[in-house]
């Protein structure tokens, strides 16, 4: 690989972007890496889970210096990191970094905002032309890497992680593995879904979600999956939860929420989950860094 | 405002058209705003709520005097352009008959003059743009008569008393969720194209579209929504007059393009409830009216597009150099690795389409095969609006052509 992946790091730590040409092939090295994975990720505890960051980057330096840095602690990311905020360019630039590095230490799901469409309208391309002079060619790469991203990840078969919620397409894991994921996230479907869907305490089974995507789903459709799985709880995130995080349906289902002060406005607080060797869950709750 | 539940053929088919308003908008909080009210505090009051108009109150003769909606507000920004600058600044393909039009209409009623104060009060412009006028009906109304109102475009009435209290306001919106809620229609499980709901002009912008000009053609059009494409008719965002409030927050956003008011939007109402919406909500045309309607209750948007795929596919060789900056299409040939996340167990979408879902509770909804939705590739060539829905019903509810010669269509108004 022709670019210097510790340089890049350390530079980023700092806040510096890297530049275009960098950015070029810690993306196109991503990609194989990527592409290797498949669409549900084994992984064991102890993990530490981050839900939407949404180019919080000094919160994010903020779950680093709370959690600890990567690879000393192994981390999970649900997805949702550029958007919105300031900095998505160092936010997403900072993870693959990472990824590339420590590629079993650290991993990414995609969320709903990793995809040309939303990225689009919600701030991430902008950013993009605004820091790169005008060109395109960085969003250009990363939003070609978030076609590669892995949809779940399930933590020693027994907890199941994934950015939005579930889908009516999907009763068993395995029918997430043959979905065919590299391509931009579709209006409709097994893919949307995952990445789109709100657990709703007041309905029962599926209901058609007010954000034009994706489904909203009862306690029973969670008990069921649940069931029919073999596991013991749904880790997810995509909804802003002003206490951080939010445990719903009899614990068997949680929303990581980790962009403290979201829209440097909403005041809500953030949290990071820490899942330990016997899997239990601890959450850490933390404000916006100053 | 006859009540007319004594014309037994109507009656008979079609009991939930025989629902009276007032039990629509029972326990609603109504929103008011004083007619002497500046603009801005009467689109803060929109942003707010939620609501896309709000009846002006006047306190001293303690009536209603208008509803003022974002349609008033687009003309008046268009107006107060046209009065502030040369009109040679406006570039030809900026502005034009279109928007002269729309000039001409506002400046009938609200006059030449301008102020460069933004302190107009917000009686001044409220039904300007003459698209949805301040409507009022009893609270014994029936929803065969407001149908018929909504049929015309209209996209609210006021349930008043006969004291002038307002009750509530009843939406197009609400009434196509009791309809599909309590109504029974053989329409409902047919493809919009078939019931020709799939209306074929569709006015677009670009991106770059300036503000001004999607104002001037929402107003020109007299209708609420723009689709915005990129050179391939593919859907990249949505702009609704809705959108407009934005810009009396941010005066500079009249001058910014369609897709920065657009993200504005976007920016501010993810934060209402922390939840982001999908930038598109698009059908293809063989979807049901059923499937539409789930898809425009659930988000309670006021139109979906229709869009199909392209007609040709031009793949993008290997090595060519990047395409334009605001297409998006992919670079390079996918890279995958020989075995695991290729698709080598069955092609998506056959087995798990047939995935069954709890048939145990109300709501639950059947798996949209793939092909309902819009893909982000198709190319827009229709818009179903709640409008065009309830024209569908209100002309369903005329009786046949030998029908009784008595009866007096007038009252429908």
């Amino acid at each position: 690989m022709g670019v210097d992946i510790d340089s890049c790091i350390e530079r980023l730590y700092l806040g510096q972007i890297l530049e275009e040409r960098e950015v070029e092939q810690v993306c196109r090295a991503l990609r194989l890496l990527l592409a290797e994975e498949a669409n549900v990720v084994a992984i064991s505890a102890p993990v530490t889970v981050i839900g939407d960051v949404h180019g919080q980057f000094y919160d994010l330096l903020e779950i680093f210096s709370i959690g600890g840095r990567c690879p000393d602690t192994n981390y999970l990311f649900l997805g949702d990191y550029v958007d919105r905020g300031h900095h998505s360019v160092e936010t997403i630039s900072l993870l693959a970094c990472l990824k590339l590095r420590y590629p079993q230490r650290i991993h990414l799901l995609r969320g709903n905002h990793e995809s040309r469409n939303i990225t689009k309208t919600y701030g991430f391309y902008a950013e993009c032309i605004h820091k790169y002079k005008g060109s395109a060619q960085t969003w250009h790469e990363f939003t070609e890497v978030f076609d590669y991203l892995a949809l779940a990840v399930t933590i020693d078969d027994s907890i199941f992680c994934v950015h939005g919620g579930l889908s009516p397409s999907i009763q068993h894991v395995d029918q997430l593995r043959v979905v065919d994921r590299f391509e931009e996230i579709p209006h409709e479907g097994a893919l949307a879904d995952i990445l789109w869907s709100d657990p709703d305490a007041e309905i029962r089974g599926f209901g058609r979600s007010q954000r034009g995507a994706g489904y909203t789903f009862g306690g029973d459709v969670v008990e069921r999956f649940l069931h029919i799985n073999g596991m013991s709880h749904i880790l997810r995130a995509h909804q802003l939860c002003m206490e951080g995080y939010l445990v719903q349906f009899n614990d068997r289902l949680s929303t990581v929420w980790s962009a403290p002060n979201y829209c440097y406005r909403c005041g809500n607080v953030a949290s990071l989950l820490k899942v330990d060797p016997y899997l239990q869950r601890d959450f850490i709750t933390f404000e916006a860094a100053p | 405002m006859s009540d007319n539940s004594s014309h037994p053929g109507l009656g008979a088919t079609t009991p939930w058209l025989q629902t009276q308003v007032k039990d629509l908008v029972e326990n609603q909080q109504v929103i008011q705003v004083n007619s002497d009210a500046t603009i801005e505090e009467a689109c803060e009051t929109l942003i707010k709520h939620n609501i896309q108009s709000v009846p002006l109150y006047d306190a001293k003769t303690q009536s209603y005097v208008g509803m003022f909606d974002l349609h008033d507000l687009a003309t008046y920004i268009l107006v107060k352009r046209s009065s502030n600058t040369d009109m040679d600044e406006i570039s030809p393909a900026d502005c034009s008959d279109l928007a002269r039009n729309a000039l001409t209409l506002g400046k009938k009623k609200f006059g030449a003059r301008t102020t460069e104060s933004d302190d107009v009060v917000v009686s001044r412009i409220a039904d300007m743009s003459q698209i949805n006028p301040f409507y009022s009906v009893l609270p014994e109304t029936t929803l065969a008569q407001v149908v018929a109102v909504f049929a015309k475009g209209t996209h609210r009435v006021a349930v008043m008393d006969g004291t002038g209290k307002i009750q509530g306001i009843l939406s197009q919106t609400r009434v196509i969720r009791h309809f599909f809620e309590h109504g029974d229609s053989d329409a409902l499980d047919r493809p919009l194209k078939d019931l020709g709901l799939v209306t074929g002009d569709v006015v677009t912008v670009r991106p770059d579209t300036v503000v001004m000009h999607a104002l001037s053609l929402l107003e020109h059009w007299r209708i609420s929504s723009l689709a915005i494409v990129d050179e391939d008719r593919r859907i990249v965002g949505n702009l609704s007059v809705a959108d407009v409030k934005y810009v009396a927050r941010d005066r500079r956003l009249a001058r910014a393009t369609c897709i920065e008011l657009v993200q504005t939007a976007r920016f501010v109402q993810g934060l209402h409830d922390g939840r982001d919406r999908a930038a598109v909500f698009s059908v293809r045309p063989d979807a049901s009216l059923r499937y539409a309607l789930t898809k425009l209750i659930a988000t309670g948007a006021h139109r979906v597009w229709v869009t199909e795929p392209r007609q040709s596919s031009t793949p993008t060789a290997p090595g060519a150099p990047p395409p334009d900056s605001t297409t998006g299409t992919p670079l390079a040939p996918r890279m995958r690795s020989g075995s695991i996340s290729s698709a080598s167990g069955p092609p998506p979408g056959t087995s798990m389409r047939r995935a069954s879902v709890s048939s145990t509770s109300a709501q639950t909804v059947p798996i949209a095969p793939q092909h309902y939705g819009g893909s982000f590739n198709d190319c827009v060539c229709g818009v179903v609006s709640l409008t065009d829905i309830l024209r569908l019903l209100a002309e369903s509810l005329l009786p046949k052509a030998n029908a009784d010669p008595e009866y007096n269509y007038g009252s429908m108004d």
